[in-house]
């Protein structure tokens, strides 16, 4: 192992490091020494360990390869954090890192020898191999998920604080490379505000490493003035650390940046993405020391970290020649430069090689890797001519291969909006063509490569974007690219013994990929889902080129017709607390809330109301319910109604626009009476009810259920933008608090609190409605009657609520009156026969299945629905909602329950909505859908229960509890 | 319209009031509802809602009226009306004048409250226009200071960056998920202010939405004296 | 997050407002024949190209129609309920 000091070297080299502060940290368990700002991997390198991590299937070592956080060989465990990127994760004092998919060491990996087995372990091997007999795979399975594998989640981890943030600019310009600068800086000089986001710390982008020139100081140059631009630029705001996952519709960017998820909103946006550089396929081409020339060159600049001491380039183009410069100035043995092109250009690139006396063998590719003799590193490259691939072999020893062969352009966010990428095949290059509206591109992403084209690039898509803002189309005028694109038709050599790595997530070879293909999965998108190449964590960034070139030869078609698989979000990993962090659920309470809690309730949640479902212990909720029902049927009970829906319909044809929106007639209602309200929609189906009050000639208050209030209210709107009717309305369900007084003595409770309202029976009967004050607060009495007793719906405005319910409990106390919950409410309309809508109708039941007929008005000219209730009564009704009874002294395992199945014989012809124990009658009272046949008071029919038990219920004539109404209806 | 509706009383409670009373508030009544006056020294709650401030409104009077095409009433009664929908306008009583459609205002109260004053000519509406208990119906929170807009751009999906969001303008959006009517109504020392009304019964849960939210910024709950200082 | 420019409100996410369904007038229920109601009930045009849809901004309340193009999800333009029918019957 090198020594620290052999490989760092000195600045300029290490833009992103700190000399004075070193930082120690432990990876496998060992102690390391590095600077402030290296990451994980240049810190390990400069102490010249090269292995990261081990391959996911067959455990091969694998060390830096893009040095750009891109791909899955520098994944590595961090503590709370798996999977992180050893290229990206900064060292810290003290953090422990460790290697991942390793059984044992990273040097001594228990599960090394899986390698060797990779002939014997093809692709769709464990679908092929272990789906038969049937509960093989289930058996399987753990030992495979414990073999193959990534990070490991600690579960007790406690998360931090996530969250999320909605940005807007006019032009979000991605990525801070010189195109993306460059752009920026015309937009600001334009007077537009921009936001410049970039996965790295520093704006830069290729300027802060690469070479675009044989004299180097041509990058540095336009690295600072370009940074100093845009630094000093008030219009222009940068996001650093920050990587666009998604690019949605109508611009707008998901962004992830340290905890925070942001949702940025942009007129324009402008992609200077840049490009990502793609291994060469040769055998073993993924041991540790070949990397991409431009994580050479990241090492050497951001790190000062010598890549290697011999090295061996390996080009179809002047990229690799820039880099040989690069190694050679920082003291790197450069053994040659293999160039696959027949004849290399003599151009100054060329020359300045020469004149380093670096090797040149031209028209040659790389056919395999020699690794050392423990297996952990590059040893040797062999290498051929490219046209006499089986002829005579040289080999070099070394211990750095840097691959330059090519780019994809950064295609990803672009092909998310549906851009489409096409192929030119003379120079093995993907060009973005289709680009989604509002969205420019500049840069190495558009296959501009020399610095005066990448700017110039920036200049037009900057102006594109700027003159759509002004309302312009899109201008055609796109500059030119004339200097060569820095790709290559790079050999693809397929070796004998295979390990010619297309994808390094999956360790997938070309045979792999091949076999697939014979397999039948000739798609790019089924070879994908066969092989799984590309679906590993790096998403196909350095595989999809590869890929698709292998897939089409074995195809027989152009690379073109293949394609690529489909983007999708996320470009990079993310955390599920960017997305699951931060929610929102909201909760609605009425103004009585904290009296039901003091007062013992359990709180049931309706939709987002929480309404209290009983008072009292949950061991004794039974025992609670009935006690809570008793006291309202023999003296008085109050129960909060405050979530109940209220609709206000005002207006000189409030009559008529109720007269169309309920089934029954409202013309002739008289002002101080209420009304049975049922809706229905334009397909007859009964979606709501409640009670129409009619307040004044002009004036209705209409009750609707909790949950069907906003519907019913977006529908009488809806109506009525069509309808165009002088009317009015409102929905007022939160200005109103509202509680129920029911039970023999709730008269007598109230009359003392009401000095503005007669309540004795001549004076306000039943199914009246009279406003007044109940204990000096202004309210709306209705006396209605659905838990069957004498009662009074009293609603006040909102803020008196809590005022009311104490007003009423203190006068109650006399009285003992005790508030009463949903479930009781519900047992005590169950004995009345009243049915719930949404619980005992579903999206089936029109009027007259649920006993409604009286409801529906056969005298008016039009309601929605009334057409087509028209046509279902001329068929045959196919069910009926019915009560049932069963004795009182039924097994409680016996008692139905909802939803359970009404049969005949073994076939199912109905279901029971309702059931509960009536103590009012000491009989189990439910209701059911039945056949017509089965409908007839006195009946049986039988009911499956839990359990599978079958018990015999009784058809019943509704209501089960004081059939003539006399109680409600109480003089 | 009831004047109940529209002030309220001596009965009336914000849905807030027990966590006030849990932060050690001090109450103050106006009309005979309660409010917020302070928590802390208002000295001390004015200086940190420069930067950001929330207070509860939500016992101070105010109504809505749907009154007819173009506020046609609302201009009779010497109303200055906000020139199109989702605008405001200050009256000059202080009260606040909201737009939020062709027809439909509400006029929320000035701090002072001058209840006696506030919407006397709105009791006795003619029979075009109908009023909405808004007092009822909404809760109504302020907030102030330099990092407002950055609370907000945590909850809302709206542009409310004071560079978009012009003052006396009206968004009827969402926050936090639920519907809020957001209005910006800046202090008469030109710090953002930014009136929130949304469904009463939603009040407790923005109202921690809000604080969570606020935290990052080193945000402070304030009563009425030291949201008067701003 | 897709943009609608709401003729109340402005442009604002898709996520603020409730789909209501293609817009069809309703035929005269009194009227027409079984198989015309039916048809008007159950059967949606859904065709590839423009087609007039119901939006609701929810937070406002307020209903207005959109004509979308539903082979590029573009929405063509905006306009008050009223507008449309106005047009409708010109």
């Amino acid at each position: 192992m090198s020594n620290s000091a052999e490989m760092r070297l000195d600045a300029p080299y290490g833009s992103r490091l700190n000399r004075q502060q070193t930082v120690d940290f432990h990876f496998d368990s060992q102690p390391f020494t590095g600077l402030q700002g290296d990451c994980i991997a240049s810190a390990l390198a400069a102490n010249g360990c090269k292995v990261l991590s081990r391959s996911f299937k067959y455990h091969r070592p694998r060390g830096i390869l893009s040095m750009a956080g891109q791909d899955s060989n520098t994944l590595v465990q961090l503590p709370n954090h798996p999977n992180a990127h050893a290229d990206r994760e900064l060292i810290q004092q003290g953090l422990r890192v460790l290697p991942q998919n390793v059984s044992g060491s990273l040097r001594r990996d228990r599960l090394a020898w899986v390698g060797k087995l990779a002939r014997f372990l093809p692709v769709g091997f464990y679908y092929k191999a272990f789906f038969r007999p049937r509960g093989m795979w289930e058996k399987w399975a753990p030992f495979f998920r414990r073999q193959t594998g990534l990070g490991i989640l600690d579960t007790a981890h406690k998360p931090a604080f996530f969250d999320k943030k909605y940005r807007f600019t006019d032009v979000c310009v991605v990525g801070a490379g010189p195109a993306g600068m460059r752009a920026a800086l015309s937009l600001a000089d334009a007077g537009l505000q921009v936001t410049l986001v970039d996965e790295n710390p520093e704006p830069g982008g290729s300027l802060c490493y690469a070479r675009f020139a044989v004299d180097n100081d041509v990058a540095t140059q336009q690295l600072q003035s370009l940074v100093a631009a845009i630094v000093d630029n008030e219009n222009i705001e940068l996001l650093m650390n920050a990587t666009v996952n998604g690019l949605y519709e109508d611009n707008w960017l998901a962004i992830v940046q340290a905890q925070r998820l942001h949702k940025l909103r942009c007129r324009q946006c402008i992609v200077c993405a840049g490009s990502l550089e793609q291994p060469a396929l040769f055998h073993n081409n993924d041991l540790p020391g070949i990397m991409f020339a431009s994580a050479a060159q990241r090492l050497l600049r951001l790190y000062a970290v010598k890549p290697g001491h011999r090295a061996v380039v390996y080009t179809g183009s002047s990229e690799g020649y820039a880099l040989a410069l690069d190694l050679i100035d920082a003291g790197v043995d450069v053994r040659a430069i293999v160039d696959s092109r027949p004849e290399p250009p003599a151009d100054g690139w060329q020359a300045a090689v020469n004149r380093r006396n670096i090797r040149i063998v031209e028209n040659c590719q790389v056919t395999a890797a020699r690794a050392s003799r423990d297996g952990m590193h590059l040893a040797a490259v062999e290498f051929s001519r490219v046209d006499r691939p089986t002829g005579e072999i040289e080999c070099i020893d070394c211990d750095l291969l840097c691959t330059a062969v090519g780019y994809t352009p950064a295609y990803q966010l672009l092909c998310q909006r549906g851009a489409s990428l096409l192929y030119d095949d003379s120079s093995a290059t993907f060009s973005l063509e289709r680009l989604p509206t509002n969205v420019q591109i500049a840069g190495s992403i558009n296959n501009r490569w020399t610095i005066e084209e990448v700017l110039k690039d920036a200049e037009v898509a900057a102006a594109n974007a700027i003159n759509r803002i002004h309302g312009g189309q899109q201008s055609p005028v796109q500059a030119s690219a004339s200097s060569p694109v820095p790709n290559s038709a790079w050999p693809i050599v397929e070796h004998p013994k295979g390990k010619e790595f297309v994808d390094f997530d999956e360790d997938l070879q070309i045979a792999d990929l091949v076999n697939a293909t014979k397999d039948g999965f000739e798609h790019i998108q089924l070879v994908k889902r066969y092989s799984t190449c590309g679906m590993g964590p790096s998403q196909g960034r350095h595989s999809a080129l590869a890929a698709a070139r292998v897939v089409a030869k074995a195809n027989e078609r152009s690379v073109s017709e293949t394609g690529v698989t489909t983007a999708r979000p996320p470009f990079a990993g993310e955390f599920l607390a960017h997305n699951a962090g931060r929610s929102f659920y909201p909760a609605r309470r009425s103004s009585m809330h904290y009296r039901h809690l003091e007062a013992g309730a359990q709180m049931m949640q309706a939709g987002a109301w929480y309404r209290p479902g009983y008072y009292g212990a949950p061991d004794a909720a039974r025992e609670c319910i009935q006690r809570e029902a008793g006291n309202v049927r023999r003296n008085v009970g109050m129960i909060d109604v405050s979530t109940l829906g209220g609709i206000e319909i005002r207006g000189p044809q409030a009559a008529e626009f109720m007269n169309r929106l309920y089934t029954f007639g409202f013309l002739k209602q008289e002002a101080g009476r209420a009304r049975y309200a049922l809706m229905t929609n334009e397909a007859g189906v009964v979606i709501d009810d409640g009670v129409a009050c009619r307040l004044s000639e002009q004036h209705y208050y209409v009750t609707a259920t909790t949950g069907g209030v906003d519907r019913v209210f977006l529908s009488m709107l809806k109506w009525n933008s069509q309808w165009q009717l002088h009317v009015d309305v409102s929905n007022v369900t939160s200005a109103w608090a509202a509680v129920n007084v029911a039970g023999p003595n709730s008269r007598k409770l109230l009359a003392p609190l009401c000095s503005d309202i007669d309540l004795s029976a001549p004076a306000f009967p039943y199914m009246a409605v009279r406003t007044g004050h109940v204990a000096e607060i202004p309210a709306r009495l209705l006396r209605v009657g659905f838990v069957g007793e004498l009662g009074y719906e009293i609603h006040v405005p909102q803020l008196y609520g809590e005022a009311l319910w104490d007003r009423i409990m203190d006068a109650g106390k006399s009285f003992d009156l005790q508030p009463f919950g949903v479930e009781a409410q519900r047992l005590l309309r169950l004995e009345k026969g009243h049915i719930i809508i949404g619980q005992d109708t579903d999206a089936m039941s029109h009027p007259a299945e649920v006993g409604m007929q009286w409801a529906v008005s056969s005298g008016k000219p039009f309601f929605v629905g009334q057409r087509s209730i028209q046509e279902l009564q001329q068929q045959d009704q196919q069910r009926m909602l019915v009560g049932f009874t069963l004795p009182g002294s039924l097994p409680s395992g016996q008692i139905p329950r909802e939803s359970h199945l009404v049969l005949d014989g073994d076939r199912m012809v109905g279901r029971v909505t309702s059931c509960a124990y009536s103590p009012a009658t000491d009989q189990v009272i439910g209701l059911a859908y039945v056949p017509p046949r089965s409908q007839q008071e006195g009946q049986t029919i039988t009911i499956k229960v839990d359990g599978g038990q079958r018990v015999s219920a009784t058809v019943a004539a509704l209501p089960f509890y004081d059939p003539d109404n006399r109680r409600q209806e109480l003089q | 319209m009831n004047p109940f509706t529209i002030t309220g009383g001596a009965g009336i409670r914000s849905p807030l009031q027990r966590w006030h009373k849990s932060q050690n508030a001090v109450f103050d009544s106006a009309n005979g509802a309660q409010f917020v006056s302070r928590y802390q020294a208002v000295e001390l709650e004015a200086n940190r809602a420069k930067n950001l401030g929330l207070a509860d409104l939500t016992t101070f009077p105010r109504c809505g009226i749907k009154a007819g095409h173009d506020g046609q009433y609302l201009r009779t009664q010497g109303y200055n009306l906000p020139g199109g929908a989702n605008l405001a306008a200050l009256q000059s009583s202080g009260s606040l004048l909201l737009r939020l459609s062709d027809t439909e205002f509400w006029l929320l109260s000035d701090l002072q409250q001058q209840a006696k004053v506030f919407a006397a000519d709105l009791v006795d509406l003619p029979a075009t226009c109908y009023d909405l208990p808004r007092l009822h119906s909404h809760c109504w929170l302020a907030l102030s200071g330099d990092m407002a807009p950055d609370v907000l751009a945590k909850l809302c999906a709206v542009d409310l960056r004071c560079s978009a969001f012009a003052v006396n303008h009206i968004a009827q959006t969402s926050l936090a998920r639920v519907n809020v009517i957001i209005v910006r109504t800046d202090t008469a020392s030109g710090a953002p202010r930014f009136y929130l009304l949304s469904d009463i019964s939603s009040c407790e849960y923005l109202w921690h939405c809000l604080l969570d939210a606020m935290q990052e910024f080193s945000g402070t709950t304030i009563g009425l004296n030291a949201l008067q200082q701003l | 997050m897709k943009i609608l420019n709401c003729p109340l409100n402005g442009p604002r996410n898709i996520s603020e407002f409730t789909y209501g369904g293609e817009y069809h007038a309703m035929p005269d229920a009194a009227k027409s024949s079984r198989s015309d109601w039916a048809e008007y009930i159950f059967f949606h045009r859904n065709p590839a190209g423009p087609v007039i849809e119901w939006w609701c901004h929810t937070a406002s309340a307020y209903w207005f129609l959109a004509e979308r193009d539903t082979r590029n999800n573009e929405i063509l333009r905006t306009m008050p309920v009223a507008e449309y029918l106005s047009e409708q019957q010109a």
